[in-house]
């Protein structure tokens, strides 16, 4: 087990699991809220992102590789709970800052389309991989093209969700009234931008060799841990009436 | 619009003052690196020009009248008009002289004797200042002579944000005090500029009824504006808070 391989996907799982529990279970509102309010595609997606990162904990990759019927499924069914997640995600930062476009564009007729093709696609680079054993995240195997069209198609479809939502989250980060919002949109944008550049970097990406690959892969969990710490923050911005306490009455000079 | 850097040392030579930046720190307070990169990009903030007038002794007024944009100072009256400086009076100050004017018995001026009239700048004060001086096209005037869009003024405006050259654009548009304009925005304190002592409270004084209750009545028309404004933003707050929070 390499290290440089693991330690990051274990931050990240403590990071997204500890967020999306604490958005699922808040004392008062907070379940109700989170579930079954108008927020609720953002606790699935926090619990479908958690998922595949569970997956891909060695312990948990091997055993559950163990018992699938082509080698370095688990890894399918992560990336497949990756794409969910975004596609939730995406499909409800498009209404959340009012982009129609971005709406048509992720959850619309072409974003289906779009997820069945990759979907499809990461099923075919996972059955022509040449790999005789269960590697987490098919690290062992990074240099097959295979593999590599396997990497790609995620950061494709990841960038194809961010693309739109870019500037209306970069627009909200510059207006929103409380500073708490403008801070959480702020670090959307950085985290889509990030891995906007990641996906425009991939063809350097794909010629490089060796540990290069996890430095890659730090500008995705980068780009993830900036967008989930962003939601966060307007879930802490919910919770604590921030509203209501920093945008108090007009007529107040205090 | 920042005096030039040269005009600055050549005036500090003048005044024997040292023109470096850690010299000048010191007089001042001011960050010597703020002081250091307005030197070398060559445009000094009026407010440094106020700030070491103020700390050499020098008259505020006539420092800023000797560099370029400022020369015009006394070609006009120095002193504020009532109606200038009744609109750097809070509307709240001015409802509250409304009630004592309504009513001795439920509301004795003496209740507020010691308390102050709320400071100004604030919230809306620059607005209130060109509403007063306003003859018709003040804002036109003032977007010709800076060169700067109509619509950036009124964003300034809006934000209580007003720099030194649209006061003085503002100030030659309605042929009004350079120097209540610079009062107004901050960058000269009143007593600065021939204000008197309590100027605004004797103002407040001595206005008629009607033209309190007129005052109150334009700022009250403001002031719906702005609740409606905040009204507006936090609505937004909430319902993104709501969808992402």
């Amino acid at each position: 087990m390499n290290p440089l391989g693991v330690v990051p996907v274990t931050l990240m799982l403590i990071l997204l699991g500890s967020l999306t529990f604490k958005r699922i279970n808040t004392p008062a509102s907070g379940f109700e809220h989170a579930l079954r309010e108008k927020a609720s595609r953002i606790a699935l997606s926090g619990i479908f992102l958690t998922t595949a990162y569970l997956l891909l904990v060695p312990p948990v990759y091997y055993a559950l590789d163990s018992i699938m019927p082509i080698t370095n499924a688990t890894d399918l069914i992560s990336k497949y709970c990756a794409l969910v997640a975004v596609a939730f995600l995406g499909g409800h930062l498009s209404v959340a800052y009012g982009s129609p476009f971005a709406r048509r564009w992720t959850v619309g007729a072409p974003g289906t389309v779009v997820l069945g093709l990759v979907s499809a696609g990461l099923l075919w680079t996972v059955v022509a991989t040449d790999a005789p054993y269960s590697s987490p995240q098919m690290l062992d195997f990074a240099t097959q093209p295979s593999v590599r069209i396997n990497t790609w198609l995620v950061l494709f479809y990841v960038a194809y969700i961010v693309l739109p939502l870019v500037r209306p989250a970069y627009l909200d980060s510059t207006k929103n009234p409380l500073r708490t919002g403008r801070m959480a949109s702020g670090m959307i944008a950085g985290g889509f931008t990030l891995s906007l550049l990641r996906a425009g970097a991939y063809p350097v990406e794909w010629f490089g060799s060796g540990n290069v690959v996890y430095l890659y892969m730090l500008i995705s969990y980068a780009s993830t841990a900036l967008v989930v710490v962003g939601l966060a923050l307007f879930a802490y911005a919910r919770r604590n009436r921030k509203v209501k306490t920093e945008l108090g009455s007009a007529l107040s000079l205090d | 619009m920042p005096v030039s850097a040269s005009e600055f040392k050549s005036w500090l030579d003048a005044q024997s003052i040292s023109t470096s930046p850690a010299a000048l720190s010191a007089l001042t307070g001011l960050h010597r690196g703020t002081l250091g990169n307005q030197l070398r990009r060559g445009n000094v903030a009026e407010s440094t020009v106020v700030a070491v007038a103020r700390a050499s002794g020098a008259n505020v007024l006539e420092s800023l009248a000797a560099f370029d944009p400022y020369r015009n100072m006394y070609t006009r009256q120095i002193e504020p008009t009532p109606a200038e400086v009744l609109s750097q009076v809070h509307h709240a100050d001015l409802m509250a002289e409304l009630q004592f004017r309504t009513s001795k018995k439920y509301y004795p001026r003496d209740l507020r004797k010691h308390i102050p009239l709320i400071d100004f700048p604030h919230e809306g004060s620059n607005r209130a200042w060109i509403d007063a001086i306003d003859s018709g096209d003040i804002r036109h005037r003032m977007a010709e002579e800076t060169g700067m869009a109509l619509t950036y003024i009124f964003t300034q405006l809006t934000e209580n944000k007003l720099t030194p050259p649209l006061a003085v654009a503002a100030s030659r548009a309605a042929g009004t005090s350079f120097a209540s304009g610079l009062v107004v925005v901050g960058l000269v304190l009143p007593a600065e500029a021939g204000w008197q002592p309590r100027a605004r409270e004797d103002e407040l004084l001595e206005i008629t009824d009607d033209a309190l209750v007129e005052l109150i009545s334009g700022r009250i028309n403001l002031l719906q504006r702005r609740v409606k404004q905040r009204k507006e933003a936090q609505e937004y707050a909430e319902k993104m808070t709501e969808l992402l929070g």
